[in-house]
């Protein structure tokens, strides 16, 4: 099986040839995945290095332990897992290292979103987006997190749930929440502008 | 499902509305195409969930396309290049490591913190350790380009990036070093009361604890190996300065390091893929095959064997090693639970 029939192969097709030592497939894995990891990361923390560190180690750590790994049908979630868990244990350690942060939870490592304003998607006016774009930065992390998860990721809320270590209902509050949020500034927004013109025009 | 209750959150919320959105042509597509023909009434709510939906689009903050085949370079050459089939899982050796991992990254951390002046450092530091198990080598690549062949069962820890006065590497079991040359900023490995002091060179390094001694040997530049400990006798010596072909050897017993000459293809072989014996003891066979192999190996016999063993075996199965080895040596052997047995 040459590099190219892989490319439209399904993950768990791909994830068998790797499991049993295929550096093609293993290569599919990085490219398929690299950009979803840069964007999550870069999220997560604004040391590029760190970022990187991180995904050397994943993919090195998964070649080495292919041989232990189970069936998955969705790879993306299965390195989401990992990777999330390394990222985080870099940056508190590299926090304790800078300030001496003693406990895991006191390190806040602010998710951040940035959103993405779309020309072809003439419907939406960019007054909204502006206003969309910052609530989304002034939610919580978590919801931050869940709401990139989900949406940039297309994760389920299984999967969303296992990642950032919730029950599966509170993975779907976060989503909830947040996107309540959004509604409810957005169109809190809209009416102080219908207000406001209302004002003007009487 | 029955949808007829959605409202607006509701379909903010369903996954495959979302890939609906996402992805019209998808299978999901069809229904609901067809499902919004039926329900007008729904209409207003699920266009604003599509809006909404659609205009939560992310910035891109991936890496560019260097960046990316970069690290896939350095994934390869830590994974896929350097690997082969791991057999005997050390979980054991992994336990162990895990329990005095916070100690040793404890005590690092310390000494990093106590060596970095007081000058603002605007660049932040990471400290990176890697650590292979038994049967598994690697090549670590450093900031400064410096290449470190790291052999099994051994760690290395540094500062990524370095400080800008010192490269400081510590090591603990066996590495050989190709140094990036650099006047400014030596290049310094420590590993328990040694250190190696270089600018630029190819150099070998053990320092397995269990060894009771260093070997420093020295493949090409000079090296300078000094012993820190505190306490020292007229005698022995604090520093040494090798050339290439010439070794160190500092033994931990007496505190005092000699300078010889080695056999390279004993030294450096690891680094080449070549395990080669010369006229080894029992002892160190098993030692060195273990490490290789990642397995355990268990000798029951108590005569010693008759002659040395003598070897050169360049990426061969543990089977054929032994298979070479065992008539003149005299030994025989069998693979029980896991393990090898000698005889």
């Amino acid at each position: 099986m040459g590099f190219v029939e892989f490319h439209k192969a399904k993950d768990s097709y791909i994830w068998d040839k790797f499991r049993d030592g295929n550096t093609s497939a293993f290569e599919i894995i990085y490219e398929r995945h690299i950009n979803f990891l840069a964007n999550y990361g870069n999220r997560m923390c604004s040391n590029q290095e760190m970022v990187k560190d991180a995904i050397q180690d994943l993919f090195v750590d998964l070649w080495r332990n292919r041989s232990n790994l189970g069936n998955t049908e969705s790879i993306k979630f299965y390195l989401a897992k990992a990777y999330r868990r390394n990222l985080i244990k870099k940056i508190v350690s590299a926090n304790k290292f800078n300030q001496q942060i003693d406990s895991f939870e006191s390190v806040n490592y602010g998710f951040e979103l940035s959103h993405e304003i779309s020309i072809i998607d003439a419907e939406i006016e960019e007054e909204k987006l502006t206003q969309l774009n910052k609530s989304l930065n002034k939610l919580p992390p978590r919801q931050k997190e869940a709401l990139f998860l989900r949406f940039y990721s297309g994760l389920n809320y299984s999967e969303i749930s296992e990642i950032l270590e919730v029950n599966p209902q509170s993975a779907y509050n976060l989503v909830y929440r947040a996107l309540e949020i959004l509604r409810e500034r957005m169109a809190y927004k809209l009416t102080t502008i219908l207000f406001f013109l209302l004002h003007i025009i009487c | 499902m029955n949808f007829n209750n959605y409202d607006l959150n509701d379909f903010l919320m369903d996954e495959s509305f979302y890939n609906w959105v996402e992805n019209p042509d998808c299978e999901e597509g069809i229904f609901w195409d067809s499902w919004l023909k039926d329900h007008p009434d729904k209409m207003a709510d699920a266009n604003q969930a599509k809006k909404l939906l659609k205009a939560l689009s992310f910035k891109d903050k991936a890496f560019d396309k260097a960046e990316i085949t970069d690290l896939w370079e350095k994934i390869k050459s830590e994974s896929v290049d350097t690997s082969k089939t791991v057999r005997f899982r050390p979980w054991k050796y992994l336990k162990v490591a895990a329990v005095i991992a916070p100690f040793i990254l404890a005590a690092v951390l310390f000494l990093f913190f106590r060596e970095i002046p007081n000058e603002d450092q605007v660049v932040e530091q990471l400290i990176i350790e890697k650590n292979n198990p038994k049967g598994e080598k690697r090549t670590v690549y450093l900031s400064d380009g410096s290449k470190v062949k790291l052999n099994a069962e051994s760690t290395i820890k540094y500062l990524k990036p370095f400080s800008e006065n010192q490269r400081v590497v510590e090591l603990e079991g066996e590495a050989f070093f190709e140094v990036t040359p650099e006047k400014s900023r030596p290049f310094i490995v420590k590993s328990g009361n040694i250190e190696t002091r270089v600018l630029g060179t190819s150099f070998n390094i053990k320092a397995y604890s269990k060894d009771n001694n260093i070997k420093v040997a020295v493949k090409s530049g000079k090296v300078t190996v000094e012993n820190k400990s505190k306490d020292f006798a007229n005698k022995q010596n604090r520093s040494v300065v090798l050339s290439p072909s010439e070794m160190a050897i500092y033994s931990e017993e007496s505190n005092n390091t000699i300078v010889s000459s080695f056999d390279p293809k004993e030294v450096f072989g690891w680094n080449e893929g070549t395990l080669y014996f010369n006229n080894a003891s029992m002892g160190e066979f098993v030692e060195k095959l273990e490490r290789w192999y990642g397995i355990d190996i268990i000798v029951k016999r108590e005569m010693p064997i008759k002659k040395g063993i003598v070897g050169e075996f360049h990426n061969q199965t543990l089977e054929e090693i032994l298979i070479g080895t065992r008539d003149v040596s005299e030994f025989d052997y069998e693979f029980k639970g896991g393990k090898l047995i000698i005889k």
